[in-house]
C-alpha cells in the first residue's frame, strides 16, 4: 500500500490502514525512544502515548514534509516529557565554555555497543546528544525545548562527546585485555 | 558522525506484541466515548424537541384555542353574535328613528338632506 494512501486511511480512521503503519515505522520509532529513555517499561509507555498521539492527530499533518519525520518529531516529544515528568531530567549545569569544534568519535561501533555507551550517559547528555547529533536539532531549538541556555546545550554536548570518547577508549581497553 | 547519524536512523528494534495491542485498546476506547458522546447529543436534542412540542401544545390548549376556531362556521357566528350584542342600537329602527326626528328638530337642514 502507498504511504499517502495509508496516511489518508488513518486520517479516516481505518483500523486495518493504522495497524500497516504501526507494522512499518514501530521498530524505528522504537529504537528512537530507546536512544532517549533506558528503562524499558518508560520506553514501551512513550511508544504508545506517541502511536496514540500519532493515530488521534494525523489529521494535521499536511503533507508539507517527510511524513516520518513528522512521527519522529511527536516520538521525541513524547521522550522529552516523559523524561520531565519523571524529574530526572537534571543537566550538570558546568559552565558553559566554548572549545571549538568537538572532536569526531569513531564510528567504527556496533549500534549493540553505542547503544550501550549511549545507556551510560547521564540523562541530560544523552538527550542533548540525541537532539544535536540524531535528530539534528539546532543548539537554538533544543534550548527552547529544555527551558535552558544556548550555551548550556553547547557545552553539554561537548562534555556528552567527551563522556562517549572515554567510555569508547575504556571499553576497547577492556577488550584488548580480554 | 554521518555515519553514526545513518546507523542510528535505519535501525530498527523488535517491538513487543503488547505495545500495539495497547495502542488498538486506547483508540478503540477513543472510538467507542465518541459514539457515547455522538449517542448523548442526539438523546438530547431529541429530548429538547419532545419537551418543545409538549409545552407549545399545552400553551395552546391553556390560551383557549378552543373549539371557536374549529370551523369557519363557528368563527363567523361567534364575531357576528358578539358584534350583534355590542352594537344592538343600530340594528334598532325605533331608535333611529327617535334619533332623527331629534336631530331635525335641533337642526332643520337635516330634514331636507338624503
Amino acid at each position: 500500500m502507498e504511504l499517502e494512501k495509508v496516511i489518508l486511511l488513518c486520517k479516516n480512521q481505518d483500523a486495518r490502514a493504522q495497524k500497516h503503519l504501526y507494522n512499518q515505522y514501530s521498530g524505528l520509532l522504537f529504537s528512537v525512544v530507546r536512544r532517549y529513555l533506558k528503562n524499558e517499561e518508560d520506553a514501551e509507555d512513550a511508544l504508545i502515548e506517541a502511536f496514540y498521539k500519532i493515530f488521534s492527530k494525523i489529521k494535521t499533518y499536511k503533507g508539507q514534509g517527510s511524513f516520518e519525520g513528522w512521527m519522529r518529531r511527536v516520538v521525541v516529544n513524547e521522550c522529552l516529557m516523559k523524561l520531565r515528568k519523571k524529574r530526572n531530567f537534571t543537566l550538570a549545569l558546568e559552565e558553559a565554555y566554548d572549545v571549538g569544534e568537538a572532536e569526531m568519535i569513531t564510528p567504527a561501533l556496533a549500534y549493540q555497543d553505542l547503544m550501550k555507551v549511549l545507556e551510560n550517559l547521564p540523562t541530560g547528555y544523552r538527550t542533548i546528544f540525541n537532539l544535536y547529533e540524531i535528530e539534528g536539532f539546532k543548539h537554538r531549538e533544543i534550548a527552547e525545548q529544555l527551558g535552558i541556555s544556548i550555551n548550556t546545550s553547547k557545552s553539554q554536548l561537548i562534555l556528552a562527546k567527551k563522556r562517549i570518547r572515554d567510555l569508547i577508549k575504556k571499553k576497547q581497553l577492556i577488550e584488548r585485555r580480554g | 558522525m554521518q555515519e553514526l547519524k545513518q546507523l542510528h536512523n535505519d535501525h530498527t528494534v523488535e517491538v513487543p506484541r503488547r505495545v500495539w495491542n495497547q495502542v488498538e485498546g486506547r483508540l478503540n476506547n477513543e472510538k467507542q466515548k465518541s459514539k457515547l458522546l455522538r449517542l448523548k447529543m442526539l438523546t438530547g436534542i431529541a429530548a429538547c424537541l419532545a419537551i418543545a412540542f409538549i409545552l407549545s401544545y399545552a400553551s395552546l390548549e391553556i390560551s383557549g384555542a378552543s373549539n371557536n376556531f374549529a370551523s369557519n362556521g363557528n368563527y363567523k357566528s361567534m364575531v357576528f353574535e358578539d358584534l350583534e350584542k355590542q352594537d344592538a342600537y343600530l340594528y334598532d329602527f325605533s331608535q333611529v328613528k327617535t334619533l332623527k326626528t331629534a336631530l331635525v328638530a335641533t337642526n332643520p337642514s337635516f330634514a331636507k338632506r338624503r
